[in-house]
């Protein structure tokens, strides 16, 4: 694979809250087609690095390139280029998907189709629903395919499948490996380790704002074998638990079975089904 | 630092289509601006709570005062000019003034009084000369009439005073509802501008769906003009649906022209908006903006004279009342409606409603926030 120019180059980037400091000169560069994880505890700056990126937040020092334009002294001009599912955001009640959708085509200056965006990530048949009626599995989905409506050359989600049942997690898993096939460049912070591997080409290790490794999944447990770890016996099995809930449960997703949200699966619960709690 | 990735190390595909979008060559920002008009206008349909809020419960209030009546009735406004001032008449005027029925005014010069009993100050006046007592009628309250007749009858028949009766008629029968229906306006407009602003906003920033705005390219001057936009509309539609009631089913009388009415609602509406706005951009949850928008709002209800008369009030709260944005609103509301001015003639409200928007249209945009870090 040729080295081609980097999408995303960060180089010492600063930022702190007050006396905390959040991203503490970190540097990174992603290529084209490339799709980078940011693992980490929370508190690491992993939610902060991707929103100085995506030109939510001002970082206090160092360079980030996106896509060409400098983050750092034109964070609006970015916003129109790269899509980003945000962590603790949400989307306006009383529009149904397709709705908002269309506002956000508006937003960015495009038209949309929205049908065929719900279509990609399997929420057609709920074009006409609103988002809180939403499992959130659901939910997460459609924060994705908001965040491609200005159809991106890079994508940011942001912990995408934390508290998502497996089911609902392997189904996000899908999309974003379909997104990857079509080369987009993906930018994605997560807690699970599982899918840091399966997805991502590199990951950076995030702790208290620094960068403490950044390679191929492979080259970093490769490392630390190399060191001379060794997993405890105990653990050493050829199926976790998480194997075993999906032998039984099966891998298909439930996203009806919570929060009333298809009264097609669920006709006792009824139409409206019960407002969720976020 | 490797940039490249092997792509033996990637996952099976799974089928998809290709992105089904595509850029046109729209000016964004008014595409933008349009779009989140026409989705809040929306959003306001659907939501059941809004309509209630700002549509049905003026109208509600609106009745319950009517029917209470709490203006009117009770007393009549009765002027005495006393030309004499013999022992004999200033008994009979101490006496009046000991009555519950009316309210006596007597320090006024004839003419005045009689000026007053043609534009509908007063309901009737006594003049007392060498000749006797003279009661002048205004015919368009007889109720408030009739009462002052009654009282001045009782006063002068141990006497045996003759009292000849005059009526006149100043073409205009206005009772506590014409009065009231210009303050419930005022009521609602701000209702809609400082609370459910405040509301909704906090609320929309609160969930997060303005953080999710703020990763777009949309503007907040954009954003705020689509959201003001929105409520002035309403503003206007809530401000003809009151005063289609009042016409239709209070028969009130309105006396300016509606058009100027409902320009100054909005006007005052954008007064109220940009408050609400600027309170809201450092409101961080609902929680804490039900009290500040109380706060703000009850004291003016109060003092705004929104239901009764600011004329009982001490001269230095009079003063001050004299300064708030709903008492510029609400003044010049009635005095087109009740009085029948014109535009010109409410300058002076007009005028302090635009100093209020001004202030509060530069915080409004100085202190709004997405979301609060």
């Amino acid at each position: 694979m040729s080295v081609a120019a980097p999408v995303i180059a960060v180089e010492g980037l600063r930022k702190s809250y007050g006396e905390r400091v959040a991203v503490d000169g970190v540097s990174f560069s992603v290529a084209p087609g490339e799709v980078l994880g940011i693992l980490g505890p929370n508190g690491a700056g992993k939610t902060t690095t991707v929103e100085i990126l995506e030109g939510l937040r001002t970082a206090d020092g160092g360079a980030a390139q996106v896509v060409g334009v400098d983050v750092l002294r034109d964070p609006e001009a970015v916003k129109g280029l790269v899509g980003a599912q945000l962590q603790a955001s949400s989307f306006f009640d009383q529009l149904s998907l397709a709705e908002l959708l269309e506002l956000f085509a508006a937003v960015f200056g495009v038209s949309v189709d929205a049908r065929a965006l719900l279509r990609r990530v399997d929420l057609e048949d709920r074009a006409g629903s609103e988002v809180r009626r939403l499992s959130g599995g659901q939910q997460q989905r459609f924060a994705v395919a908001a965040a491609l409506v200005n159809n991106p050359r890079i994508l940011f989600l942001d912990e995408p499948t934390t508290g998502l049942d497996p089911q609902a997690r392997r189904h996000m898993w899908d999309l974003i490996r379909s997104f990857r096939e079509d080369g987009t460049t993906i930018v994605l912070t997560t807690h699970s380790m599982e899918e840091a591997e399966l997805l991502c080409d590199r990951v950076a290790i995030m702790d208290a704002g620094r960068i403490v490794a950044l390679d191929r999944p492979e080259v970093l447990v490769d490392a630390l074998l190399a060191r001379g770890f060794r997993r405890p016996a105990a653990v050493q099995r050829d199926a976790t638990l998480e194997d075993v809930f999906l032998d039984l449960c099966g891998h298909e997703l439930r996203d009806g079975d919570e929060h009333g949200g298809d009264a097609a699966n669920v006709p006792q619960r009824g139409r409206r089904g019960r407002r969720r709690a976020q | 630092m490797s940039v490249t990735a092997p792509p033996d190390q990637r996952p099976a595909a799974t089928p998809h289509s290709p992105a089904p979008q595509k850029r046109t060559p729209r000016a964004p920002r008014v595409s933008a601006r349009r779009a989140l008009l026409v989705a809040s206008l929306k959003m306001f349909y659907r939501n059941k709570h809004s309509i209630f809020w700002t549509l049905l419960l003026p109208v509600i209030i609106l009745g319950v005062f009517a029917l209470l009546d709490l203006g009117g009735g009770v007393t009549s406004q009765l002027g005495v000019v006393d030309t004499v001032h013999t022992a004999q008449s200033e008994k009979l005027v101490a006496q009046l003034e000991q009555s519950t029925l009316v309210s006596v005014h007597t320090d006024a010069a004839l003419s005045d009084e009689q000026s007053a009993l043609g534009n509908g100050d007063r309901d009737a006046l006594l003049v007392i000369d060498a000749k006797g007592l003279h009661l002048t009628l205004n015919s368009a309250r007889s109720r408030e009439a009739d009462a002052a007749r009654l009282v001045v009858d009782d006063a002068a028949a141990p006497r045996s005073s003759p009292v000849s009766v005059a009526t006149v008629n100043n073409g205009r029968n206005q009772g506590y509802t014409d009065f009231l229906i210009p303050g419930i306006i005022a009521l609602s407009v701000m209702q809609t501008g400082l609370f459910t602003v405040l509301y909704t906003f906090v609320h929309l920033r609160q969930r997060g769906i303005l953080r999710r705005l703020k990763a777009t390219p949309l503007r907040a001057g954009d954003f705020l003009a689509a959201q003001v936009g929105t409520r002035l509309i309403l503003a206007a539609a809530q401000t003809l649906i009151l005063v289609l009631i009042a016409l239709l089913v209070f028969r009130i009388h309105i006396y300016g022209n509606v058009g100027w009415l409902l320009l100054v609602a909005v006007v005052g509406a954008a007064v109220f908006l940009a408050l609400g706005f600027a309170i809201s951009g450092s409101t961080g949850s609902v929680e804490s903006a039900a009290p500040i928008a109380n706060a703000i709002g009850l004291p003016m209800i109060v003092l705004s004279g929104v239901f009764f008369s600011r004329g009982g009030m001490p001269g230095w709260l009079h003063g001050v009342t004299d300064l708030l944005p709903l008492t510029y609103l609400v003044d010049a509301l009635r005095h087109i409606s009740y009085d029948g001015f014109g535009l010109l003639d409410v300058r002076t409200d007009l005028l302090g409603l635009g100093a209020w928007l001004i202030v509060s249209g530069a915080l409004a945009v100085r202190l709004f926030r997405w979301e609060l870090d």
